[in-house]
């Protein structure tokens, strides 16, 4: 089978559901059969991830350090939805994107992006999408 | 760009607990601006989003029932209501703002069956 472009969206919290475990585990499985991510896109819940003052015991999962780690690795981009994130209190935290709907950056820095950057790619052929929630 | 992308959102929350619905026809509205054919169908509690005769005076917010009303002029002319959850919930489509038709559930399921894209809110 030819590898398929995989776009993850995640929606879910990162306190309150497994959304981005999930999403991180998927991700890694994808990259190792071959697949490759173009695009995390964050929205809802799930853009308090890049929320860069909330601590966690370094005990439990990083979740915001292995975001970075894997998209640096794996060179995909971290898309935090921006009326998401205003709705939340963060957007000031992240630094932006340029506005043209397709670019993607890859540095492992979660980054402001408008719905325009996931509908953008939803027209795109092959594509595939997947929903954590 | 090839041929034209199908793109079913169900919004399946209500309108004043949780803010789901609301981002659900965000997404349904950047969709449409980038061509998609996009059916937007109203489940379960996500019906209220739909009533009619609501006064904002009494929830001190914003309703979107104008909003709803109005996405026919941003390109979503498909926007449907679930009869079966009409009836669980004692509602009739005079009950509703005028712009949403109904359909059963095994129409929704064939929406989501022919759309290559299907968001749950």
């Amino acid at each position: 089978m030819a590898p398929i472009p995989i776009t993850i969206l995640v929606s879910g919290s990162p306190t309150n559901s497994q959304a981005h475990l999930s999403a991180q585990r998927f991700v890694q499985t994808a990259i190792a059969s071959g697949h490759s991510i173009v695009q995390v896109f964050f929205s809802q819940e799930a853009v308090l991830v890049a929320n860069p003052q909330t601590e966690k015991p370094t005990d439990e999962a990083q979740l915001a350090q292995n975001w970075q780690l894997l998209a640096k690795e794996n060179k995909f981009s971290l898309d935090v939805c921006v009326s998401s994130a205003e709705r939340r209190g963060i957007a000031a935290f992240c630094e932006t994107v340029a506005d043209d709907g397709i670019h993607h950056s890859t540095d492992g820095k979660f980054r402001i992006a408008g719905l325009a950057h996931l509908a953008a790619g939803m027209n795109q052929q092959p594509y595939k999408l997947i929903h954590f929630k | 760009m090839a041929e034209i992308k199908q793109t079913t959102v169900l919004i399946q929350s209500p309108p004043f607990n949780r803010i789901s619905g609301k981002e659900g026809i965000d997404l349904a509205l950047v969709c449409a601006a980038f061509d998609h054919q996009v059916n937007l169908v109203f489940i379960d509690l996500g019906i209220f989003h739909l009533k009619n005769n609501q006064l904002d005076d009494m929830i001190k917010d914003k309703l979107h029932d104008k909003q709803l009303n109005a996405l026919k002029f941003y390109d979503i002319e498909n926007m449907f209501v679930e009869s079966e959850s009409l009836q669980a919930h004692q509602l009739q489509q005079k009950n509703l703002i005028d712009s949403a038709s109904l359909i059963d559930r095994k129409q929704i399921n064939q929406l989501c069956q022919q759309s290559q894209h299907v968001f749950i809110y």
